[in-house]
């Protein structure tokens, strides 16, 4: 106890942040409510804190206080586990939207007083943080800017539930340099890392396997840091604010892992919820297992072989259990039914010869006979009937009636259909497919600012990530997302390395091409190359080269009908010639011209083919001068550009010839 | 109808999860400091009244701790005191009644207890029935008190000079009975086998091994069977005594014990009297307790995602692989354990 007496260890809970992606459940409850192998996540967090010894501990809520009020008044009336040496304030701010609002509202409440652990009301965890605390110390005295240590733990790369991230540590005092969110299906076949982060520190290294389970212990600044930018919406807007402006703010975080045997993991996405309550059952978060009474006093469940968990009230006779299962007290299961991996909460009602595989019923739900389910979350109180067939990724709201014979997938229902969270929303369009039972569209609804964007990616599509699979391998992943692996590589593939140079080469294309499609007036599109020029800070000779380039650029010469490439340039030139024209003036423009076809050379065939009767073109439209060819012709290397040489020697030879004597081109003309 | 947990209780079974309280003698303290309290506490009239409390409070404790057989044995024994001493009242009461019959015969006497054992009426109120308890709790607590030293009394009898003794994990009494066993004897070998996962083993190593004139050597579990052969003795502790004289002990006591047989090693246990519990070993499932899977293999491995873990942290011994249990009242063997039940609680209490 002496250690206490100095200063009482304070934390804070963030609840209901991540309220879009429970959806439709979040919308009839608060989602640290959701019960996670029949225990409420909010007593997890709870519990997890009274286990590092911490005292005092303010959760803090925006959306369903009162409901969440009432949850800690009767845990507290029934001992739960964490009810024990630590007192437990519930606090929520009005207009408070986002993690970003709920630090700023709690600075102004100026309730914490020193370090405080920090982590979400949905974190799974049976890490002591008491090392993690002592650590964030230690570091604090030696670093007055420490603004927080984040907590990660390493996993196991191959399932993504998107709070998989990358970062960069210095290995000698464990500060964070890096941090970016892996893509939630997708396994990354490269990473970017700027190039500062391994000039500035001598020995970095980079952990890509590791797991944020949105446990961060902050010093007292992290709240000021907060209050002064208020742009800050959440907890990655921090590290990366912090991290950009790191001598402005004068302030660094620093980064701890978890050591085996703790484990750790953020459940705000229902394949999230899916993985950890598989880890909870498989025995993964000890001592956090369904059968040492967790959260009631007395123990609920005998554990049998293959992960099964039968409270001693259940009624499951003459029914196949699999494995991973938990059947709470109360609930019934007719004969011929089999289970596997799935959680049934109390008082639940089963039929007879139902299937259900990984699914998850919470209390008092009802399925009628020869069912199967698959994939899917039933609410509360819900109604599944006769022969319904419910799979990847369906949750069903609470009190929602399924009629019979109804077949579902990937498919969010809810019992009412008018859902409107706010005025300022869209109005959803709702499908009935039952007198209680509406479809809601998770595409359409709430955009991911709203919704704590922490968790998605600016790129991925709007949806709500489902269950399925978990061993499914990565790349097959393709459900709810918009763009196919192979767009991607393709994107990949042609987006050339983005410097200047090539940005303004872009650009110049962009406007010759669309300038061509829609003749429009040459004068305009010099101005507009101009501005990129200046834009990009182009000096002259690369401003010629590259215009000339981008004329060759274009897709109508790099892919020109019945490949005529001549056709197509003589077509080009006809109506860019004066916008060319007004760059290629003087010799040395000229030059640069020649010096841009020689690129163009290498990169086209088409071109390539056709090269002397192009640059017999140029000059016979006077863009380039007999003598300019001359000198690109000699400063032409002899065995690098052999092959062009060759190929341009017949034009040089009568250009020659016909500078000696002016009318003797008849000859040539006719090899055209 | 179902009985409100005390405050005290609620504490013990947090503590005990949460591991503020562990080792079966911290725990038979608390759970006896509690009952202590509860007949300190003026909210019972008789006898009957405290013993429902009694088993009440015992029942919160099962059901929260189910493998944790130490508090249902000290309740047990406090019921059993409660009777006792409420009998001897109640004989007092009544030979003072009729003074002609102080001195009692055999004859009465049995006649006497066969009767008594139908009729007794326990929540007649019975004067100085607190004090006298308080009385006998006295022993109960220095019997408990006491019970680790008197083991180690022995330890002479069991341990002769360069002898080599092998014990599993780290267990109180076990670490107590050798430090005695090295002061007294000269040149002894321990074996320790690190008793995987947890590998507590290695802390009685190291708490052994600051002792003088004794050589310790820690092997795998993997390597018992192949250490066995040059042992002289297995001494190791127990969680607990079943009915049977069978044991629930750490992981890795029952191939100990079988590879023992193998060699005809005699194995003793170390189980003082609260450890000796009157159930039968029944059901399986509920017997064990599984760990924490991480402990076995890593979380972040491939094969993690679809293994099924198991981590037990028990075993079940037979009671036919067991030499010799040593408790605070001497040497028994296992076939003898269910005549010192009989002795220690109330046939009507085996079941609370």
């Amino acid at each position: 106890m002496a250690q206490f007496e100095k200063e009482i260890v304070q934390a804070v809970l963030i609840a209901d942040n991540n309220v879009w992606n429970f959806k439709p459940l979040s919308d009839e409850g608060s989602t640290a409510l959701l019960p996670l192998v029949n225990v409420r996540m909010l007593d997890y967090a709870l519990m997890a804190l009274n286990r590092s010894g911490v005292e005092e501990v303010f959760v803090y809520t925006s959306l369903y206080r009162s409901s969440i009020r009432e949850h800690i008044r009767a845990g507290i009336a029934t001992d739960a586990a964490w009810s024990f040496k630590m007192t437990v304030h519930v606090i929520g701010g009005e207009g408070c939207r986002c993690f970003g609002d709920a630090m700023r509202d709690l600075d102004n409440k100026a309730l914490i007083r020193g370090n405080f652990i920090l982590l979400g009301a949905d974190t799974v965890t049976n890490a002591d943080l008491r090392p993690v605390l002592e650590q964030h110390k230690r570091q604090a005295k030696f670093d007055k800017g420490t603004a927080a240590t984040l907590v990660f733990k390493e996993c196991a790369n191959n399932v993504r539930t998107g709070n998989e991230v990358l970062i960069a540590v210095d290995r000698r005092n464990d500060r964070l340099h890096y941090h970016q969110r892996l893509r939630m299906h997708h396994k990354e076949n490269r990473y970017q890392i700027p190039l500062d982060v391994f000039l500035g520190n001598s020995c970095v290294a980079l952990h890509h396997n590791l797991l944020d389970p949105q446990i961060a212990i902050g010093s007292p600044s992290m709240l000021s840091l907060f209050n002064d930018n208020f742009d800050f919406q959440t907890r990655d807007d921090f590290v990366r604010g912090l991290l950009i402006n790191e001598e402005l703010l004068d302030s660094r975080i620093y980064v701890a892992l978890l050591p085996a045997a703790q484990y750790a993991h953020k459940v705000n996405n229902w394949p999230a919820y899916q993985l950890v309550s598989r880890d909870i059952i498989n025995r993964w978060a000890y001592p956090f297992v369904p059968d040492i009474g967790l959260y009631k006093l007395q123990q609920e469940y005998v554990f049998h072989k293959d992960n099964i968990y039968k409270s001693p009230e259940a009624q499951v006779s003459k029914v196949a259990l699999l494995q991973n299962v938990v059947i709470e007290a109360g609930s019934h299961v007719d004969s011929g039914s089999v289970i596997g991996d799935s959680v049934i909460g109390a008082n639940c009602r089963i039929g007879k010869n139902c299937r259900l595989t990984n699914a998850f019923l919470m209390a008092g739900v009802t399925v009628m006979d020869n069912c199967r389910l698959e994939h899917c979350v039933v609410g509360e109180g819900a109604i599944i009937n006769e022969d319904c067939d419910v799979s990847a990724g369906c949750v069903l709201g609470a009190k929602s009636v399924l009629p019979a014979k109804t077949t579902l997938a990937k498919t969010l229902i809810t019992r009412t259909p008018s859902r409107r969270r706010s005025e300022d929303e869209v109005v959803v369009e709702v499908k009935s497919i039952g007198p209680e039972a509406y479809i809601v569209s998770d595409l359409t609804t709430g955009d991911p600012e709203d919704s704590e964007g922490e968790d998605l990616l600016p790129q991925q599509p709007l949806s709500i990530p489902k269950m399925g699979d978990l061993l499914a391998p990565l790349e097959e992943i393709s459900y709810c997302s918009d763009f196919s692996e192979d767009d991607e590589d393709a994107s990949r593939a042609v987006t050339p390395l983005p410097d200047d140079t090539n940005i303004f080469l872009g650009e110049v294309i962009d406007s010759l091409t669309r300038g061509f499609r829609e003749k429009s007036n040459p004068d305009f599109l010099v101005l507009e190359i101009n501005s990129s020029r200046y834009a990009y800070n182009m000096s002259l000779k690369e401003v010629n080269f590259n215009v000339v380039k981008a004329v060759f650029g274009m897709q109508s010469i790099v892919e020109p009908a019945n490949d005529n490439v001549l056709v197509a340039i003589n077509a080009a030139f006809k109506q860019l010639g004066p916008v060319v024209s007004n760059y290629i003036k003087s010799e040395d423009a000229m030059m640069d011209c020649l010096k841009a076809l020689e690129d163009v050379y290498e990169e086209n065939h088409l071109v390539r083919g056709k090269i002397s009767q192009i640059v017999h073109y140029l000059y016979d439209k006077d863009f380039v001068s007999e003598s300019a060819i001359q000198a690109w012709y000699e400063q032409l290397d002899e065995e690098e550009h052999a092959h062009l040489r060759q190929s341009l020697a017949k034009l040089v030879a009568w250009l020659d010839q016909s500078s000696e004597e002016d009318d003797d081109d008849d000859e040539e003309e006719d090899d055209d | 109808m179902k009985e409100q947990p005390l405050k005290e209780i609620t504490q013990l079974i947090h503590a005990i999860k949460v591991g503020l309280v562990e080792g079966s003698y911290n725990i038979t303290n608390k759970t006896l400091d509690i009952f202590k309290y509860i007949i300190m506490s003026k909210s019972w009239q008789n006898a009957d009244a405290l013993m429902q409390i009694v088993r009440d409070q015992c029942k919160i404790l099962q059901a929260a701790l189910p493998q944790e057989t130490v508090t249902s044995n000290i309740a047990r024994r406090i019921l059993k005191l409660t009777r006792e001493e409420f009998d001897l009242l109640h004989a007092k009461v009544q030979h003072f009644a009729d003074d002609s019959q102080a001195s009692l015969s055999l004859h009465k006497l049995v006649t006497q207890t066969s009767e008594s054992n139908v009729s007794v009426d326990y929540s007649v109120p019975q004067h100085g029935l607190r004090e006298a308890l308080l009385d006998h709790l006295q022993e109960v607590e220095t019997e408990l008190e006491t019970s680790s030293e008197n083991i180690c009394v022995q330890a002479e009898e069991h341990i002769h000079s360069s002898e080599i003794i092998l014990t599993l994990g780290h267990s109180r009494s076990v670490e107590n009975f050798l430090k005695r066993a090295i002061k007294k004897r000269q040149f002894l070998t321990i074996i320790v086998a690190e008793c995987a996962p947890a590998c507590r083993g290695h802390n009685l190593a190291a708490s052994l091994a600051s002792e003088k004139n004794v050589e310790i050597v820690v092997i795998p579990d993997a390597a018992i069977f192949a250490m066995m052969s040059r042992v002289n003795k297995v001494i190791i502790g127990t969680h607990s005594v079943v009915a049977n004289g069978g044991l629930r002990a750490a992981c890795g006591a029952y191939t100990v014990a079988l590879a023992a047989k193998h060699y005809s090693v005699p194995v003793i246990v170390l189980a003082p009297m609260y450890k000796l519990s009157p159930l039968h070993l029944c059901e399986q499932d509920a017997f064990n307790m599984v760990g924490c899977a991480e402990d076995v293999i890593p979380y972040d491995s491939i094969p993690a995602r679809e293994a099924k873990v198991y981590s037990p942290m028990f075993d079940y011994v037979p009671p036919e692989l067991v030499t010799l249990f040593i408790s605070n009242t001497g040497g028994h063997a296992p076939s003898y354990v269910y005549r010192l039940l009989t002795e220690l609680y109330h046939p009507e209490d085996l079941e609370i």
